[in-house]
């Protein structure tokens, strides 16, 4: 016999809406959530300041930042407009910015980012000018002669991708732990045992840049901790106690892999979802719903629950895509930067109201700058390219390292109109990894390379 | 049963790659049939050993195994079945979706289709297999242009279904060629530089045809393990030149009857877009250009000789059997394949035993029938097989248990972090080398871990809830009469669903966990709701377990 199932009549295993209340109702009276509507209701309580946390922004695809500052002088606009050709954004168009230090050039901020300038000009916002990865400092004669070692395949998405990510350029890619994780390896430690929430979390999912030898990350979703009703403990506790017994002694490894998923989620439920509910929502400043402002929303709640979980460093991952330009460039771009600026301002406006801004970085990375001349429509993979440093301890207004020459077979163009870096991955990583309190001789566990370049050679940050 | 299984399979003309293929396994299997006192050479037909080893066949092969094609596969055998399979007519999308809904249809459309063929089109092997071709040859509607025009990613679909049984390279120029690519990738519209210009050509497609579709960054062994140069260091497959030559020699594609100028989305929106891309020569480069492996191209070939050459050239390569074979046992057997085993597919890949190279039909046969997908459980049982990707697992409930052509709500794509054509970007929803720290330390990949996240993973499991437990949610229509005959023996209602779902490998923890749920269902009895049905109550609950373990997490 064929039979339908009548959804009624299995009501009474799932929750009802009553039992659902009830066992929010009997979480949310638990003692413990009237001390974090102290903590986040009134900030009165000052925050603590040995807090430091780190917002690595992956722009996906290849970032053309050389689009967002630009040069406005008008001889150096001329040498960029021949280089970009239909590429190049009109001079009159830019926003001016005045960095403290001149190279003798003045620049401007592309059209839609006056959340930028504003953060620039008042002093929060710097620049890191043509980074990228390199196996060794390279000159442009030693890269045409192959006279050094070189990163591996490069201009490839995935594979430069994974060199900031690994933060280490020379060796393969055998190794499965990220810069950010080496350094939670070392700093986690000033963490209190026992972490529910661990240093590493990444709104973008599983990234190598935050796993370390020992340091796992925490990947959250941007709509904050998920919550997992049909096995609720309260309401469903014979289902709960079934799927927990399943979760114990696994002997394959991939179902160890998914169960230990699925425990994190579990743990991280009971740990961080009512807790995380009580933290301002910063619908005003994040509430636009793209990506990268979910994203960061979600950063902005996690750090106002520090305090509560005794957190004392932080790394915190966001990726947005479709920076890949190779067609539509001249109508994709505004939209991208728009975002970016009006999600990093809004950003640092929440950490401002969580009294949090001299405590946390913000930097982005892509995986590599893009082609200077252009294909008609877009651009192609480059690789040098610039980077965006935001906070409250960050030297801002600056334009740190070199400018590079944008002329075609200049010092600084290596043919095709990509950039060679004037500065490694290492050399903006290391002074982030010491302003989170890496001590020097550890530096080289965190990027193998690091001794190869002068770390010292960017001021980036205060303290 | 037995005696069936020994008996020849009878080719026919049509298979006869397939049966070369066959031949050449039967070398390493198990010893032949007919006893000590036989003499005869006729190689043993492999079929399943048990009903166990049927289930897991048809959830490599298959979207998931039913109770009926457990018992079919158990009366037949492996390769009788690809070839059945591989006969019945394709079921295409764009013709069914425009027979439902005229020209003007959505993504959600597209995606509803999909689920109906997933779960319960007839052409199971061929569906399989172009969804994991969709995961190889990467297009997406997760991009401005292609977002507004289903119809082309239903088309794109159709031909990579159309495609999943035919040769290699008349597949890659049809991926090459899809308007679907020449937007995805850019490559329709990719000029030659004015002479004296410093404009460069558009190297999206080039750089990803080779990394991505053909060929990988590395230059392999056959069995697929990476060659090394003198110092112990990979060999790159390319470098920029070849990047650079290949460019040039793909420019001058466009879309059918399209201007050459003008805003490309404006024509798009009002102008037929399905159909071959087609040359331009006057956009086309004509010097001699530098390809993979030393190969170029004569100078002053056309567009079409130009991407000819190309696409022969790679091809041709030695990297693609193994490279595209191991990505391919990974989507439908397991992660960790042994170079064995990548070996003998790219051996298939190279001559299909009639001295066809690329013959995609010959392998997949040789993917599902080679011993280590069938007894890689039997051998290496904690270590073989791989996550079901989580789209797969709600399909795999739904094919097992649902009503063919049932209307029901489909999940949208962030219910799994994965829905048909929808990557993030050309490199899919995850990498073929995506690992973590422990697997890692013995050598072993997970991809689909890489978007079973704690962001994904409760979002998939509540679906489940909603659909198996919750009585207000958008269930599937499901078909439980087999099981609900089974509920008054709660042992006989697990051993079923496990053979089904989990392929009679189901660990005894969680057999123990969720017998002694089922014991106390009903648990809660709500005294403003009729008393409930013991039978559905534990039917639901011990689906709903398994839908969550991590026994059903791993396909073996």
């Amino acid at each position: 016999m064929k039979q339908r199932p009548n959804r009624a009549l299995v009501a009474g295993t799932a929750p009802s809406r009553r039992e659902v209340l009830r066992s929010a109702a009997l979480l949310g009276a638990a003692p413990a959530l009237g001390h974090v509507e102290r903590l986040t209701g009134g900030l009165a309580s000052p925050p603590d300041p040995d807090y430091r946390a780190l917002v690595c922004v992956f722009l996906f695809g290849g970032a053309d930042l050389v689009n967002l500052l630009v040069p406005r002088s008008i001889a150096a606009h001329t040498e960029y407009a021949n280089t970009r050709r239909e590429l190049a954004e009109a001079r009159g168009s830019l926003l001016p910015i005045h960095p403290r230090t001149s190279d003798g050039i003045d620049y401007g901020l592309h059209g839609a980012a006056p959340e930028l300038r504003d953060r620039f000009e008042r002093g929060d916002l710097a620049f890191v000018a043509n980074v990228g990865p390199l196996a060794a400092p390279t000159t442009r004669d030693e890269y045409l002669s192959g006279a050094v070692p070189l990163p591996q395949h490069l201009f490839s998405h995935g594979d430069q991708q994974d060199q900031w990510l690994r933060g280490d350029a020379r060796s393969d890619a055998a190794s499965s732990t990220g810069w950010g994780g080496r350094l939670a390896d070392r700093l986690g430690l000033l963490n209190p045992g026992g972490l529910t929430v661990p240093m590493g979390v990444s709104l973008a999912g599983p990234v190598r840049l935050l796993v370390g030898a020992r340091a796992n990350l925490l990947s959250l979703d941007p709509e904050g901790p998920a919550r997992m009703p049909f096995v609720d403990p309260v309401s469903q506790p014979s289902r709960r106690r079934a799927l927990e017994r399943m979760l114990e002694g696994r002997s394959h490894v991939l179902e160890r892999e998914f169960a230990r998923v699925q425990r994190e989620v579990l743990d991280l439920e009971n740990a961080l979802a009512h807790a995380y509910e009580t933290t301002p929502t910063f619908d005003d400043l994040l509430g636009g719903g793209s990506p990268l402002m979910r994203q960061l929303r979600a950063v902005a709640r996690v750090i106002a629950l520090r305090q509560r979980f005794g957190i004392r460093r932080q790394m915190f991952f966001v990726g947005v895509g479709d920076f890949d330009t190779h067609d539509s460039q001249l109508t994709r771009l505004p939209t991208l930067f728009r975002d970016l600026s009006i999600a990093l301002d809004g950003f640092q406006t929440a950490l401002e109201r969580l009294g949090e801004a001299p405590n946390v970085t913000t930097f982005t990375a892509s995986d590599f700058g893009r082609t200077l001349t252009g294909n008609g429509r877009g651009s192609d993979h480059g690789w040098g390219g610039h980077g965006l440093v935001l906070g409250g301890a960050v030297r801002g207004r600056e334009i740190h390292g070199r400018m590079p020459s944008l002329r075609l077979g200049g010092p600084d163009e290596i043919g095709e109109g990509r950039l060679l870096p004037s500065m490694s991955i290492e050399q903006l990583a290391a002074p982030l990894a010491r302003w989170m309190g890496l001590a020097p001789q550890h530096l080289g566990e965190v990027l193998p390379n690091a001794h190869r370049f002068d770390t010292s050679a960017l001021d980036l940050l205060r303290g | 049963m037995h005696s069936r299984r020994c008996d020849p399979v009878r080719p026919r003309p049509s298979d006869r790659p397939l049966w070369s293929v066959f031949a050449m396994l039967a070398v390493l299997l198990a010893p032949g049939c007919g006893g000590s006192g036989s003499t005869t050479v006729e190689p043993r037909v492999p079929g399943p050993a048990s009903a166990a080893h049927a289930s897991r066949f048809l959830a490599r092969a298959t979207f998931g195994a039913t109770g009926a094609d457990i018992a079919a596969l158990q009366d037949s055998n492996y390769i009788a079945w690809v070839l059945e399979q591989q006969r019945i007519e394709p079921s295409l999308l764009l013709p069914r979706l425009r027979a439902r809904h005229g020209e003007r249809f959505f993504h959600e459309d597209r995606t509803a289709l999909w689920w109906q063929h997933a779960a319960f089109a007839p052409d199971q092997l061929r569906q399989r297999v172009a969804f994991a071709l969709s995961q190889v040859f990467v297009v997406s509607q997760r991009n401005d242009t292609l977002q507004a025009h289903p119809d082309v990613l239903a088309d794109y679909y159709d031909t990579l279904v159309r495609g999943a049984f035919g040769s290699y390279r008349a597949l890659l120029e049809d991926v090459t060629l899809h308007p679907a690519m020449g937007v995805y990738l850019s490559m329709a519209r990719n000029r030659a530089p004015e002479p004296g210009s410093t404009d460069r050509p558009d190297e999206n497609f080039a750089r990803e045809v080779m990394q991505l579709f053909s060929i990988g960054l590395q230059e392999l062994h056959p069995d697929g393990t990476p060659r090394l140069d003198a110092e112990g260091r990979p060999i790159p497959t390319y470098d920029q030149a070849v990047i650079n030559g290949t460019a040039l020699a793909l420019t001058g594609w466009n879309f059918r009857g399209a201007p050459d100028d003008g805003e490309l989305r404006t024509w798009l929106s009002h102008s037929p877009r399905l159909g071959r891309m087609e040359p331009t020569e006057h956009y086309h480069d004509h010097g001699p250009k530098q390809l993979v492996g030393g190969a170029t191209t004569r100078p002053g070939q056309s567009a079409s000789d130009d991407l000819a050459t190309v696409l022969d050239t790679l091809a041709a390569h030695p990297n693609v059997g193994p490279f595209l074979g191991r990505q391919l046992i990974q989507r439908l057997v397991t992660s960790n394949p042994s170079p064995y085993y990548v070996a003998r597919v790219a051996t298939v890949f190279a001559d299909d035993g009639t001295g066809q190279r690329g013959n995609l039909g010959a392998v997949v046969a040789a993917i599902l029938i080679d011993p280590e997908a069938d007894l890689g459980y039997d051998l290496f049982p904690d270590r073989f097989g791989k996550l079901r990707e989580p789209l797969l697992k709600s399909v795999a409930v739904l094919r097992a248990f649902g009503i063919p052509g049932a209307d029901f709500v489909v999940a949208p794509g962030s219910t799994f972090g994965q829905n048909p054509l929808q990557a993030p970007s050309v490199f899919n929803f995850f990498r073929p080398d995506h690992s973590t720290r422990e697997l890692a330390q013995g050598g072993m990949v997970a991809p689909e871990l890489q978007i079973i996240t704690q962001a994904n993973l409760p979002r998939t499991a509540n679906d489940f809830g909603y659909r198996l437990v919750w009585p207000d949610g958008p269930g599937f229509p499901l078909d439980l009469g087999t099981e609900l005959a089974l509920a008054d023996d709660l042992e006989a209602l697990v051993d079923h669903l496990d053979l089904v779902l989990v392929g009679g490998t189901l660990s005894e923890t969680s057999r123990r966990a969720i017998l002694d749920h089922l014991r106390v269902v009903p648990f809660d009895i709500d005294p403003d709701l009729p008393p409930p049905d013991l039978a559905f109550e534990r039917v639901r609950e011990a689906l709903h377990l398994i839908a969550l373990s991590p026994d059903f997490a791993v396909q073996r």
